[in-house]
């Protein structure tokens, strides 16, 4: 009479253990990311160790390079932590590389402050639009047509922002001072991809801001800006600056508009005419080529990896933080 | 002051301050329109550059030095092959992890630790994807540069994305479904499988099909994966080297002979096609399934 029941048991308990061992695996596949980071930049950082080590530098082409090419870092893999981190030339794919991260890091705020300028303020004033202004039919149309924006392949605005906005910035406004490779229009096309991502999330918010506030200020004779501005803005500011800290984190971590319009040249410079590499195009670049297992270019790879996951997972924590701590909430 | 110099210098203000207010929502509604604007500008540039493209070598030429001959034949093949090997790996873990925190994990520390890590992975920029697929799939268990190991790693790219939009679409069955199921005896996997899952299914399809779009179009982490050779032949196994379309069309755009930018304008009508045509499905999909509770 019972087995039935206790076979339909039995299967529950598989099943739950299967389910839940797929939810368990998101956990995994982040300590993978973490794992394989960190390995190999620790892998980076040894360098100068196993370059000082005469049975592999035996054995391994690319480690005699860096031992004949970088006498100075040998044995002292604190000194290239230190390059690392505070010099500013980066060319570990020349022969005797140098290898300080700066120019990258630079390259990359460079365009994504180019791209936050554009993508908060228009982001802004679309959400301000949609959310304030518009008619219902008006937002219920032009909110998916602005969501088409975000939905477009990334190749496809860096195809756009080399060969249309690029020449058309050169002939009309800077000239030959614009390189054909350069930071702005690189960072222009960014910001246009990134607001319907800063229009959405702050339309939101802003529709959460009671209406009644609204009502009471306009009872007191305030005109549609002075509702938006020193109101709705205000009840929504959490919200607000956490979609900020999202876009600033997507424009960090974005890559191929970067490696197609804004250069794969390491340079030094804030000039957002000349042109510049970011992280993510750096690692485009080297996984272009040909990247032998455990070479001195490739470790490169996952230490500037590193470097750009700590940077996107600090700005996304942030965002998460500031939407609990600063949240107005509404009763 | 006297009371009618008052009055005189309120209304200058408020001639001044409703100025200001009209200024500043056509301001809104031009910050609207510059990006439909952009939009626009950007598909009739795209048009009018790969035109001349649009012709049957398009979809049967495989690249070559000439580009009238060059074509996207092995990058289709591979994206429909790649995309195919993702869906059946990273859905079917996506709908049961959405499933198992919906129905079954008692709300608690493991569920608010597994929240936040998901939407962490959804915010880890795709490049860093690349990585992880290079040092673990590529190198670590040998896959080597081969279509699985391109397909296994946008699996974990998408993953993210399948388990957030399946949690959403799980979340607006309502409870007196599972009530009413309950009642009559039926197990917690009876529940989910005869009424949770068949009422949410257009909503999961949804965002299946926008989890697969967006895989369709990312190109960074698949260059780590080495799909950028020159690939004049289709894939016959999991095994072998592949190119995608976003591949193909970046490396087209990098050679300096112009015709081939032209050529790559084409393949990305292309791939906005392939892209139109997933979206329009989803889309349909969400009118059909408005249920109204």
């Amino acid at each position: 009479m019972s087995r039935p029941v206790e076979r339909r048991r039995a299967r529950e308990r598989w099943l739950t253990g299967l389910l839940a061992a797929s939810a368990l695996l998101s956990l995994a596949v982040t300590a993978a990311i973490v794992g394989v980071l960190a390995y190999e930049s620790a892998r980076f950082f040894r360098l100068p160790l196993e370059a000082a080590d005469p049975a592999l530098v035996a054995r391994r082409a690319d480690l005699q390079r860096f031992a004949e090419t970088r006498p100075d870092l040998v044995g002292r893999p604190w000194r290239l932590v230190r390059e690392f981190f505070t010099e500013t030339t980066w060319s570990p794919l020349y022969s005797a590389g140098r290898f300080g991260v700066l120019p990258l890091v630079v390259g990359t705020l460079l365009t994504s402050a180019i791209a936050v300028a554009v993508a908060v303020p228009l982001g802004l004033l679309a959400a301000v639009s949609l959310s304030e202004f518009a008619r219902e039919a008006v937002r219920a149309r032009v909110k998916p047509a602005l969501e088409v924006l975000a939905g477009i392949p990334t190749i496809v605005y860096g195809y756009f922002a080399l060969t249309f906005v690029t020449p058309l910035l050169q002939e009309r406004v800077f000239g030959p001072a614009m390189a054909g490779q350069n930071a702005l229009a690189a960072g222009l096309v960014m910001g246009v991809m990134l607001l319907p991502l800063v229009a959405s999330l702050s339309e939101d918010v802003m529709r959460a801001v009671p209406l009644e506030l609204r009502q009471a200020a306009y009872a007191l004779g305030a005109t549609r800006m002075e509702v938006a501005v020193r109101v709705v803005l205000p009840g929504a500011l959490s919200g607000i600056a956490a979609a900020c800290l999202l876009a600033l984190s997507r424009a960090v971590g974005e890559t191929m508009i970067v490696a197609l319009a804004a250069g794969q040249t390491p340079n030094w410079t804030v000039n957002p005419l000349e042109p510049v590499e970011t992280l993510t195009a750096f690692i485009v670049q080297v996984s272009l080529g040909d990247t032998p297992y455990g070479s001195v270019e490739y470790r490169t790879l996952f230490a500037v990896g590193m470097l750009l996951f700590v940077a996107t997972l600090v700005m996304n924590a942030l965002s998460v933080r500031v939407v609990q701590r600063f949240r107005e909430r509404y009763l | 002051m006297s009371t009618a110099a008052a009055a005189a210098e309120w209304r200058r203000r408020l001639g001044r301050r409703q100025a200001a207010a009209r200024v500043f929502v056509a301001a809104c509604q031009a910050a609207t329109l510059l990006g439909l604007l952009f939009l626009g500008v950007l598909l009739v540039d795209v048009v009018r550059d790969g035109a001349p493209y649009l012709r049957p070598a398009l979809v049967t030429g495989f690249p070559s030095r000439f580009p009238h001959q060059a074509g996207y034949a092995s990058a289709l093949v591979g994206t429909v092959s790649v995309a195919a090997i993702m869906s059946l790996v990273a859905f079917p873990l996506g709908v049961a992890a959405a499933v198992y925190l919906e129905e079954y994990a008692r709300p608690g520390r493991l569920v608010r630790w597994l929240e936040v890590n998901i939407a962490n992975l959804a915010a880890v920029p795709s490049v860093l994807y690349g990585l992880l697929g290079l040092g673990v799939f590529v190198e670590g268990l040998r896959m080597g540069k081969s279509v699985l190991a391109g397909a296994l790693t946008l699996a974990l790219l998408v993953l993210p994305l399948t388990i957030l939009a399946s949690r959403e679409a799980i979340r607006a069955v309502p409870l007196s479904m599972r009530e009413a199921a309950y009642a009559l005896g039926a197990t917690r996997w009876q529940v989910v499988r005869h009424h949770v899952l068949p009422y949410a299914a257009p909503g999961i399809f949804t965002g299946v099909i926008l989890a697969l779009s967006r895989a369709v179009g990312e190109t960074a982490p698949l260059i780590m994966l080495g799909a950028l050779q020159y690939v004049p032949f289709l894939p016959r196994s999991v095994w072998d080297y592949f190119t995608v379309l976003p591949i193909q069309i970046f490396t087209y755009v990098s050679l300096p002979n112009p015709e081939f930018q032209r050529l790559a304008a084409a393949g990305i009508l292309l791939l906005l096609a392939v892209l139109l045509l997933l979206n329009g499905t989803a889309i349909w999909l969400r009118a059909r399934a408005r249920v109204r509770w």
